[in-house]
């Protein structure tokens, strides 16, 4: 199958400029990025602050364009300024901030909005609206205005206003960094919902551990560079590493690495605290422990 | 130094028609030398009880005294409170402006009309306290990483000497290693520098492992009042307005849910590890 996303050599640089306009350093954000996503997928990108992560969520909608190397987006070639709207189409984006990113004074409008610059027909527009305000759990609100909404539910109204376009993949850069603990689990909750039922494909660029756990497959950037990758599991379980990239582990994760280092028997690839209680009950009663 | 609120209440939009009330009766002490955390969901009233700390709003009813002193008294140096109580908001580094690093930080000191050589020698101490290099005194603010902005925004308030250093989200959008980092900087000011310091979040498991007293607030009440370890014991009713609690605790709290003996509360991984490590070397089941 030819993969939703291909990366090759993935280079970007950004020049620094002194108050003339000329070229006085240059800094390389993304260094020879190599990623395939397939369609469908969860994937995930983690990263430290300066990681190089939201260049490369800017290269998947064709903000920013390679400096060298390739970026296929649905088969698209997004160095060539021709498919930038085909591009935008297929993959959705949506930001840190919801305040930045909302635009109309009532719901529904707001989620209408993109499918109406699209020139879709406005029988369609109401369609796709409530169906994405559905989506997203958000249709009870259709007639509020976002300024009455919590940070949560505003991110969640962006999410449907990208649906409402009918990408086929949605890009959230640090979606959840503004919002308190219910709103980043409805976010993050809505995001998984797109992707068991739409099949959407969904980037979660995040430094958040534990909205990664649930991702099919992880990328851990630092200084513009891919450093490790695999399933949750695996890069958990590599938490000297995860640390060398200002990054952190899960607690549990690092409670059965500790349990581990003093001598019990326990896997070292824990995600969740009900499968780590199960464990240790399981190993109380075999009584190895002692 | 110590505040002391006495049944404040805070309504928005008094008398429109559209009020909202943001606190309610809220009775509440604060003495010298406190590392506290005020936790609370979105819109549960925690930024607007910091507003009234430092005399941006006014309560709707109710009395603050900072030092013993009713700070509505019409005598009393509202001025001098913002001096003396530090607030740094949410992503603070928004609010540089100046062209130089040095020249930032000396804005405050400058306003409270200090001698020259006083702003200079308090704001190369803000720096240094924040452990702000030399090198970076004469670089623009805006050249700098995002965990540097936020420190040299810190020292901007810290050079205008507060007894109280009060941070709104001080580790919002910072990388694991950038949030453990500010931590332990506002740690080392408040032990090294003996300035008393309230940060207000709502990412529970980040703070409790920093604060010694925490103060949950819900719906413009405070809730729970105490040590982090005291709060946590409290899961299900933290998880009922929106708040978490730290996955070491949630783990200690399922394993005595099935059954198992373990006593006391652990907030960090390695306390946990250890308790669960004695108990399942020679622990019991309840009976």
């Amino acid at each position: 199958m030819k993969p939703f996303i291909k990366a090759e050599d993935l280079v970007h640089e950004y020049s620094r400029r002194d108050e003339e306009g000329n070229v006085i350093g240059i800094n390389r954000a993304l260094d020879g990025i190599n990623i395939e996503v397939q369609a469908g997928d969860f994937i995930a990108v983690l990263g430290a602050n300066g990681s190089g992560k939201s260049t490369f969520a800017k290269h998947l909608n064709a903000l920013l364009v390679p400096t060298e190397g390739t970026l296929y987006v649905d088969g698209k070639d997004t160095s060539d300024h021709k498919n930038d709207l085909l591009v935008r189409q297929s993959a959705g984006m949506v930001f840190q901030n919801p305040d930045n990113q909302i635009v109309s004074s009532v719901v529904e409008e707001d989620v209408g909005f993109g499918p109406e610059n699209m020139g879709v027909p406005s029988v369609e527009i109401w369609k796709r609206v409530e169906e994405s305000l559905k989506n997203t759990g958000m249709y009870e609100y259709r007639k509020e205005s976002p300024d009455h909404l919590s940070g949560g539910q505003k991110q969640r109204v962006a999410v449907a206003g990208i649906m409402a376009m009918k990408p086929k993949c949605i890009i959230l850069d640090e979606p959840t960094a503004m919002l308190d603990p219910e709103g980043r689990k409805s976010v993050i909750k809505t995001a998984r919902e797109l992707n068991k039922k739409e099949k959407i494909t969904i980037i979660l660029i995040t430094h958040y551990m534990e909205e990664v756990t649930i991702a099919d497959y992880v990328y851990v950037m630092s200084s513009g560079q891919v450093r490790m990758e695999g399933t949750p599991r695996q890069v958990f379980a590599r938490s000297e590493e995860m640390v060398k990239y200002r990054l952190e582990i899960p607690e549990v994760t690092k409670i059965a690495l500790e349990l581990n280092r003093k001598g019990i028997k326990i896997p070292k690839d824990i995600l969740y605290p009900e499968e780590l209680v199960d464990i240790l009950l399981k190993i109380k009663s075999a009584g190895t422990a002692v | 130094m110590s505040i002391k609120l006495q049944n404040v209440s805070y309504i928005y939009g008094l008398n429109s028609g559209h009020e909202k009330v943001a606190l309610r009766d809220i009775n509440l002490e604060i003495n010298d030398g406190g590392f506290i955390g005020i936790a609370g969901h979105t819109g549960s009233g925690k930024s607007t009880l910091v507003q009234l700390l430092d005399g941006l709003e006014r309560a709707s009813s109710g009395k603050i005294y900072y030092n013993g002193q009713d700070i509505y008294d019409k005598s009393f140096d509202m001025r001098g409170l913002r001096a003396k109580v530090g607030l740094v908001f949410q992503y603070p580094e928004h609010q540089l402006f100046e062209t130089t690093v040095i020249n930032d930080v000396q804005f405050g000191p400058k306003n409270l009309g200090l001698p020259l050589l006083e702003v200079e020698l308090r704001s190369y101490e803000a720096l240094k306290m924040t452990g702000i290099g030399d090198d970076l005194i004469d670089v623009s603010p805006f050249a700098l990483s995002g965990g540097q902005k936020r420190r040299v925004a810190i020292a901007g308030v810290l050079a205008m000497k507060p007894e109280v250093l009060v941070l709104d989200e001080p580790a919002a959008g910072l990388d694991p290693a950038g949030r453990a980092e500010i931590f332990g900087l506002l740690k080392k000011l408040h032990k090294e520098n003996n300035i008393t310091v309230i940060i207000v979040s709502h990412s529970m498991e980040d703070i409790a492992k920093y604060v010694e007293r925490l103060i949950v607030m819900n719906n413009g009440s405070i809730v729970l009042d105490g040590k982090p370890a005291e709060i946590f014991q409290f899961e299900k009713e933290l998880e009922k307005i929106g708040l978490g609690v730290p996955q070491a605790a949630k783990v200690i709290h399922q394993l005595r849910d099935a059954g198992a003996l373990i006593k006391g509360e652990y907030i960090t991984a390695d306390e946990s590890a250890e308790a669960i490590y004695k108990w399942l070397k020679n622990g019991e089941y309840k009976r």
